[in-house]
Parts: structure tokens; C-alpha cells; sequence
């Protein structure tokens, strides 16, 4: 049987380019977006490469739809095997501007977007035995400080701890949890002005070693390489 | 081309990276500092890997495994610093000599090795250095002051390197293992065995083939972000 992953925010960037690693690794991959359209031409682009995908719309700030989407794959193609739980958002916002609105919608989607997903996942995942999650932390949250991003440098560092916790409690089940902290990848958060370094993201490179911001499609294969190897029957 | 050197390639780890690398066809030069130790394993891989016998903290020998591998193969494009030995001592009784022998074998074994390989990777600009430290080198280990220094050392230097060199197309990485099933974890009691792999999040040691699959992914270019980083086959031991 074909394995599924679901992963969250998989219209575009890091997400996208995942779904499309995991797609040619065997992968049923289900898409999932707020993003529909991005959505739907990531699933086309799969097909047209002869993979297997489709889209599901989930906003991962809502439990209900969380479960319901789940529920759906589960019905479908029995336990899901790999979630890469990826959506996120990064704005930019000085401490003085940064209400609570604004902090907790950030935490909401970064942070409390993980456990909603693996949370719904994990009952028919311990019953199979076997499972992988991998959470899209970032450089900001585990080894930099990110002025004017203060909620989502916070929450990124929260995704470490959900990591661990998860990791331990979910270990003897077979279900292994870990996750990436990508530094510069060229997505259209990083070339955001508004929100990022923006048009002159390559400026980046006067103080990364490897002196490059790399194209997303240069990554999913770290998340691939955490994720159990498909087994065709 | 793809010529690997495995330093310690003899046995436990570096054994099982020698196999995984030739099975996913590098060349790769089995070095050990027991001869048998060394051409038994390149027996068993075959075709593609040779045996070259040498002690990583001697400069002279060192030069030996180079020109071995560009001999049989071609210049090295991937070394992997393997070669490392555990010795257990109270602190309060550590000998100079057994420090230093250590040091000689892990942190002099892995600069001696590194020098000599990265001009022809410079040259090339191409290349993947994977050092193996071990999670004592991150956490610490009693009775293992000099041994988790030592692969302390070796995390310093592969951070400080792949700074170094990575703009040059040399990538330089580091594997820290939790406790593994070699012949050296074998030799301490079941009852420690028993005990630490009970307060593994994993609850068992990993296998070389394990830690073997880590340093494969590294020397891939499917790691190409992968930059001064220790990456850690541990069971759930130590999470960073």
C-alpha cells in the first residue's frame, strides 16, 4: 500500500517544493492550504509528473477542520504514515505594534497549528505502529534572534519544545517526531519586503558561509531523509 | 567519481559506513590501524574498496592513506574521520599519557587526515568531510573527561571549518551517535546496557548500519544545505 503524507501549507515555498520531493519518492501526498488555487497546481504539477496528490483545504487555526481533513484522508487511505507540518506565517511587527491579536494569531497557525494536525493523526497512527512527523521550525527560532519578529522567533522556539515533548512521548509507539530549522531559503517570505529581507535577500550571503539563499526545492530531501522509506506492495 | 576515505574503517562503525558508501557505489579506501582489521572489511565489500593500514595521528602514515586512495581511485572526495577509540578513566586518575593519546587519535587524527585531503577538494572545489563525534562530545560522560573533549574538539572543528571552506564547495559536517551496538558499547555490563537503553526515548541502541545511513545522507548531495552541522543518530538520547 502507498504511503501518505499530509502536509500543511503545501500551496507554495518549503511546502510545496515538500509535496513535490515526497511525490517522487511514492507518496500519496495530500496537500493541504488555505491557499486553494497555489493548492490545486501543486496537486496538477504531481499528476503532470506522473505522482499522486490532491488538495484539501485546512486552515491549521481550526481544530474542526483539522479533524474533518484527517478524517477524510483516514477514510480514504487508512493511517496517514508522514505529516510534514509546515504552515506557517512570519510578519513583521515592531513590540510597540504587536498586540495580543497579533501575537496569538501568529502562535495560533506556527505553533498551535502542529499539535492540531498530529494530534488529530495520532490515534490511528499508534494504532499502525509507525509513523513520522516532522515540524518546520526555523534558524530563528533555534540560533538567531529576529528583531520585529519577537511572536514568530517565539513560536518557532516553541515548535523545538513540541518536538521533544512528542519525540519522548510518542518514541515507543514507533512514531518518531523531529524537525528542520531551515536558515535562507529563496520563498516569497524571504522576498518580502514588507515582512523579510525582501529584493535583496542575496545580501544574505555576505554573512552565510555557503553565501547563497537557496531555492526551496534544494530542501525537502532533509525532510525526506526523517521520514520512513516508502515500501510499495 | 566518488572516492571515499573511512578512517577506523575496520570495525563498528566505520566498518558499516564503508559498506553502506561502496554499496551505493563509491570507491572507498578502508583504512584501519590493524591491517587485518582493514583488508578484512575491504574483502568483504570487494570490487571497489582497497585496505590501507595507518595510525591517523602520524603524519607519515597519513600521507600513506592519501596517496593509497590516489593510487587505487583517484584524489579523495569525501573523507570520513572515523577513527577513535574509548577509554575509561576517573577523572581524578586520568594519565597524561591516555589524554594525549586521545587527543592524538581524535582531534590530531582528524586535523592530520582533513589537511592532507582538502587541497585536491579545494583544487576540485568539491568535496565532503564528515567527522564522527558522539553526543558525550555534547552532554559529557563520567569516567570520559578526555573522551568528550576530545569529541567536543571535533564539533568545534567541523563548525569552524565548514565556515572556512564551504564557499570553496567543500562541505564539512559531523555525526555525534548516541550508544550504538559496536564491540566497544558490547564490552560494557548488560546491566549498564540494559539500564541505558531503558531510559532511551527509542528504548534501544542504534546499529552502525544506522549511523551509517546518517553519514551517507551527509556525503549526498541531497544534503547540500548541510553546513558545519552535528547531526545525531542518538535514540532520542540527547535533542538539540
Amino acid at each position: 500500500m502507498t504511503e501518505t503524507v499530509l502536509i500543511t501549507g503545501a500551496g507554495i515555498g518549503i511546502g510545496r517544493a515538500s509535496a513535490k520531493a515526497f511525490a517522487r519518492a511514492g507518496y500519496h501526498v495530500v496537500v493541504t492550504d488555505i491557499l486553494e488555487k497555489e493548492g490545486d497546481a501543486v496537486v496538477a504539477e504531481i499528476a503532470a509528473a506522473g505522482g499522486s496528490a490532491e488538495f484539501m483545504k485546512l486552515d491549521v487555526r481550526s481544530t474542526e477542520q483539522a479533524d474533518a481533513v484527517v478524517a477524510a484522508v483516514e477514510k480514504k487511505h487508512g493511517a496517514i504514515s508522514s505529516i510534514v507540518a509546515n504552515a506557517g506565517i512570519a510578519h513583521k511587527v515592531p513590540l510597540p505594534q504587536l498586540t495580543d491579536e497579533k501575537w496569538d494569531f501568529t502562535f495560533d497557525i506556527d505553533l498551535k497549528g502542529i499539535f492540531r494536525v498530529v494530534r488529530a493523526a495520532l490515534p490511528a497512527m499508534k494504532a499502525a505502529k509507525k509513523g513520522s512527523v516532522v515540524a518546520v521550525s526555523s534558524i530563528m527560532g533555534v540560533a538567531y534572534g529576529w528583531d520585529e519578529h519577537v511572536h514568530y522567533s517565539s513560536a518557532k522556539a516553541g515548535v523545538v519544545g513540541l518536538v521533544r515533548g512528542l519525540a519522548v512521548e510518542l518514541a515507543r509507539d514507533g512514531i518518531r517526531v523531529n524537525g528542520i530549522a531551515p536558515g535562507y531559503i529563496r520563498t516569497a517570505q524571504l522576498l518580502s519586503k514588507e515582512h523579510s529581507l525582501g529584493p535583496d535577500a542575496d545580501k544574505a550571503g555576505e554573512f552565510i558561509p555557503r553565501a547563497v539563499s537557496v531555492s526551496p526545492k534544494r530542501l525537502p530531501m532533509s525532510s525526506c531523509s526523517l521520514l520512513p522509506t516508502p515500501r510499495a506492495t | 567519481m566518488r572516492n571515499a576515505i573511512v578512517t577506523g574503517g575496520g570495525s563498528g562503525i566505520g566498518r558499516a559506513i564503508a559498506h553502506r558508501l561502496a554499496a551505493e557505489g563509491y570507491n572507498v579506501l578502508v583504512n584501519d590501524f590493524r591491517r587485518e582489521a582493514a583488508e578484512a572489511v575491504a574483502a568483504e565489500i570487494g570490487g571497489n574498496a582497497v585496505a590501507c593500514a595507518g595510525d591517523v595521528s602520524q603524519e607519515a602514515d597519513v600521507a600513506g592513506v592519501i596517496k593509497a586512495c590516489e593510487t587505487s581511485f583517484g584524489h579523495c572526495t569525501h573523507l570520513v574521520n572515523n577513527a577513535g577509540h574509548v577509554h575509561q578513566s576517573r577523572f581524578i586518575d586520568l594519565e597524561p599519557a591516555e589524554f594525549d593519546r586521545m587527543f592524538a587519535v581524535h582531534v590530531r587524527g582528524t586535523y592530520l587526515c582533513t589537511r592532507a585531503a582538502l587541497p585536491a577538494m579545494l583544487r576540485a572545489k568539491q568535496g565532503v568531510i564528515v567527522n564522527i563525534a558522539s553526543q558525550l562530545g555534547q552532554i559529557g560522560g563520567v569516567d570520559l573527561v578526555h573522551y568528550s573533549a576530545a569529541k567536543a574538539a571535533i564539533i568545534g572543528m567541523t563548525k569552524a571549518l565548514a565556515r572556512e571552506v564551504s564557499a570553496d564547495g567543500v562541505r564539512v559536517n559531523a555525526v555525534a551517535p548516541g550508544p550504538i551496538n559496536t564491540p566497544l558499547v558490547m564490552a560494557l555490563s548488560e546491566d549498564w546496557r540494559n539500564a541505558k537503553a531503558a531510559g532511551l526515548p527509542l528504548g534501544r541502541f542504534g546499529e552502525p548500519e544506522e549511523v551509517a545511513a546518517t553519514v551517507a545522507f551527509l556525503c549526498s548531495p541531497e544534503a547540500s544545505l548541510f553546513v558545519g552541522q552535528s547531526l545525531g543518530p542518538n535514540s532520542g538520547d540527547v535533542m538539540l
